[in-house]
């Protein structure tokens, strides 16, 4: 297939990148706070009615995860080992069992023993999975990268 | 890249005196060498480094070498750190 001409010159095509990361991460925190607002506030709240969001979202993070393990490329700040997972699974955890909680909670405003159980074992759950892909996420980004550092340096020259 | 922070940006003086030498506008330059006026303008200003093919592609629209418009005296390298 021919490619076609690009109409930009390199500082262009920087710029553009640059544009289209900041506008990749509104995205992406934009269709995560819609998410929370309607599970959070919306009365008669059904899950069918985020599917879209939902998907749309996965499909963003399983690609990013992805694609960065495959290029073997991890975090600008965070290294991939267990305190970094640890940190992050309890963030998940801790927002995640507040919405939940909150949202129990509107829900059923007499029943605070009942909420407060729904976040604990939620944020229990998220904490769990989360940990979990984390760490095997981790795992293949190291098994990538040793595989990388591995490869003969003539199979790395192009001509 | 573009240049950041609060230092001066290292203006890429030879390139312009070498284009000015020869008669060339900012857009001619930017013509032959395929890219838009502002980078060519940007690169002048120190505010964008080239690649280094961009660099070669300048360098030979100007007719010059890399060395004698894109390397920097030993004073000036010191300067930058």
């Amino acid at each position: 297939m021919k490619r076609v001409k690009s109409n930009l010159d390199e500082r262009q095509e920087q710029l553009m990148l640059k544009i289209e990361h900041r506008a990749c991460w509104l995205v992406f925190w934009g269709l995560l706070a819609a998410i929370v607002i309607q599970i959070v506030v919306s009365d008669g709240f059904d899950y069918r009615y985020i599917v879209g969001e939902w998907i749309v979202f996965l499909a963003q993070c399983v690609y990013i995860c992805f694609a960065c393990i495959k290029n073997g490329v991890w975090d600008r700040k965070l290294k991939p080992n267990a305190k970094t997972n640890l940190i992050g699974s309890l963030i998940a955890a801790v927002a995640v069992g507040a919405i939940l909680f909150v949202r129990t909670w509107l829900k059923y405003p007499d029943k605070l023993r009942g909420a407060v159980s729904t976040g604990l074992i939620s944020a229990a759950v998220v904490f769990v999975l989360c940990f979990a892909t984390m760490s095997l996420m981790a795992y293949l980004f190291r098994r990538k990268q040793r595989r990388m550092e591995q490869e003969p340096e003539e199979e790395n020259e192009t001509e | 890249m573009e240049a950041k922070g609060g230092r001066e940006p290292l203006r890429n003086l030879k390139m312009k005196f070498r284009r000015i030498e020869l008669d060339i506008s900012q857009t001619e330059l930017a013509r032959r060498v395929g890219v838009t006026r502002q980078t060519i303008g940007l690169i002048e200003a120190g505010e964008f480094n080239p690649s280094i093919k961009l660099c070669v592609s300048i360098c030979r629209a100007l007719g010059v070498t890399l060395n004698d418009i894109f390397w920097e005296e030993e004073e000036h390298e010191a300067g930058e750190k």
